[in-house]
């Protein structure tokens, strides 16, 4: 085998540079990021892992660049829970796992798992489920699944046409799908993002999301209790936020930000969150404007305190939450946590510089975030102002 | 802030942009290979050049400050990760467009290939057979001893080559972040 040894000038041609104006800009976020990581250590001692890692971004150092990302050690290997099956022990304990997505449902923390290297094979997938002390695990037999939190569990599309549905208990049940259900919208729907597109969960089975008539595109959604569906829609225009009693008669959109390529929806009780996400001209991923509803998308408030357009804008969006009091969180990777109140204000929460899955558990707001060799679990019953740190399900 | 320190502030930054103008595009060539995508190489190398405005001492004291850049802007894209959730959903159209598109079939296929190598792997053999990096400066790259990356590069080589025969590449399912 010989390998192009004029690929990197080859790729260097092609390369378009941006003028220094966007370093200086990249910069400046940079170093707002680093102040909220000592602001927040001061705030709350449970996040002095955040600042060791933002220690290593001061000037002032010696000459050497960062080092590598911490590697797992010895250390971890005996944190994995013995009770979990070996195939889980296994992934959890590769140099390359990440909680990629974590959440709650019933009381019930879940951590879904990653470990990519292996060739012809090159990643594995596990979950684990933590109620009260009790540890469960198994492995998910797909390459990029994707989950979505329902009311009975979550739903685990592997992207290969079969949908799996793991139970608050550990039980793991295939989901059918059966057409387009029969009824537009009935009381105890869930709306859950599937690789085929946006679906219904009804009586343990995907059902056909209904469309408004002129708007051809239904994405991530949200159904309040009673059957009322908030969704993000779109025509050739742009996205924006509609909704809908019976699934026939939607109400007019409230248009998001035609710069929009992507929407996410999240929800508790009436109270609705919508993100419209876009990609800025150097790339960047940012968040355009964030909406959020008290009343099940009948009127909406948009977040103010969040920046979306300056060079110090909200970047890289990773999680977002509604908690039953109607606060929004989210994540994003120059902020770490953001709360919006019902309102519409919207501040940053120190918890973590890097923060990843947030999620309810209960009444608590809870976050993953950075702790050295593996994340952790910081949980607030407070509203942000204290957290308690715990472990990832499958760890001690 | 001292004159010292304001003096200092200003020539690191000086200095940044003169290695941003000499060594940008050369560095989001060797780091394409460890991305396998040039947006994420892009991206990457811009982050380490941000990170050098604001660690001007330690850049200004650094031998190499090309090896310092490529140093942090591998460590880059070892977080990359935490943005994919919704990067994934965005970046095939950005990658779709624009600068890549007339690059040869066989870089494309090449790039597909990478991306399906073990990420020490594929950082080993980017850096060292297509940026021509020497091993030592690949193990100081990725903060590993010789001996570990010349391992690796045998391993990589091995799994490369068998994915370069592997006629069903074309149907990778990572296919959208081609860059084209």
């Amino acid at each position: 085998m010989s390998l192009p040894s004029d690929f990197a000038r080859e790729i260097s041609d092609h390369a378009p540079q941006p003028g220094f104006d966007a370093v200086v800009d990249r910069a400046r976020i940079g170093r707002r990021r680093r102040r909220t990581t000592v602001a927040s250590g001061l705030a709350a001692a449970v996040v002095a892992a955040g600042i060791g890692v933002a220690v290593g971004d001061l000037p002032g150092g010696d000459a050497s660049p960062e080092p590598a990302n911490p590697t797992r050690t010895s250390d971890v290997e005996e944190r994995i829970d013995a009770a979990l099956p070996e195939g889980v022990r296994h992934v959890l304990g590769r140099d390359e796992v990440q909680a990629w997505d974590v959440s709650a449902a019933d009381g019930v923390v879940a951590a879904f798992w990653r470990a990519c290297g292996e060739l012809g094979d090159p990643c594995q997938h596990a979950w684990t489920l933590r109620d009260g002390d009790e540890v469960t695990g198994g492995l998910i037999d797909a390459q990029s699944p994707v989950v979505t939190v329902v009311p009975d569990g979550w739903l685990i599309d592997e992207q290969r046409g079969s949908t799996l549905l793991l139970t608050p208990d550990g039980e793991v049940e295939q989901v059918g799908s059966v057409g387009d259900g029969g009824t537009a919208l009935g009381p105890d729907d869930a709306a859950v993002l599937t690789s085929d597109g946006s679906r219904l969960l009804r009586d343990g089975a995907l059902v056909a999301m209904p469309e408004p008539p002129d708007r051809p595109v239904v994405g991530a959604a949200y159904v309040a209790p009673g059957g009322r569906l908030v969704a993000a829609t779109s025509d050739l225009d742009g996205w924006g936020a509609q909704a809908t009693d019976d699934g026939r008669t939607w109400e007019e959109p409230t248009d998001g930000p035609p710069e929009t390529l992507n929407v996410q929806v999240a929800g508790s009780g009436d109270h609705v969150a919508v993100m419209f996400i876009g990609a800025g001209p150097d790339r960047s991923v940012g968040i355009e404007q964030v909406i959020v509803s008290s009343d099940a998308g009948r009127t909406w408030t948009t977040a103010h305190g969040l920046d979306t357009k300056g060079a110090d804008r909200s970047l890289d969006p990773y999680g977002m939450t509604v908690a039953p009091d109607g606060t929004t969180y989210l994540t994003t990777e120059t902020e770490g946590l953001v709360r919006i109140d019902p309102d519409g204000g919207a501040r940053a929460v120190p918890v973590s510089s890097q923060a990843t899955s947030v999620f309810a558990h209960g009444d608590d707001i809870c976050v993953v975030a950075k702790a050295g060799a593996i994340d952790q679990i910081q949980c607030s019953s407070d509203g942000g102002t204290t957290w308690a740190p715990q472990p990832l399900p499958g760890l001690s | 802030m001292g004159r010292w320190a304001m003096q200092r502030g200003n020539a690191g930054m000086e200095r940044v942009h003169e290695v941003y103008d000499a060594s940008y595009r050369r560095l989001v060539g060797q780091l394409t290979g460890v991305t396998g995508d040039p947006v994420e190489a892009e991206d990457a190398v811009m982050e380490a050049f941000a990170r050098a405005v604001n660690n001007s001492r330690s850049f200004l004291d650094a031998d190499n400050p090309e090896a310092w850049l490529r140093t942090v802007a591998v460590n880059v894209t070892r977080t990359r990760w935490r943005r994919s959730r919704f990067f994934r959903d965005v970046s095939h159209r950005l990658v779709a467009q624009e600068s890549y598109a007339d690059l040869p079939d066989d870089r494309i296929t090449l790039l597909a290939a990478l991306r399906r190598l073990p990420p020490a792997q594929r950082e080993a053999i980017a850096l060292h057979h297509l940026a021509d990096l020497p091993v030592a400066e690949v193990a100081r790259a990725v903060g590993s001893p010789e001996g570990t990356v010349k391992a690796r590069l045998a391993r990589g080589r091995t799994a490369l080559a068998a994915l370069l025969a592997d006629a069903d590449l074309q149907a990778d399912p990572e296919s959208e972040r081609s860059p084209r």
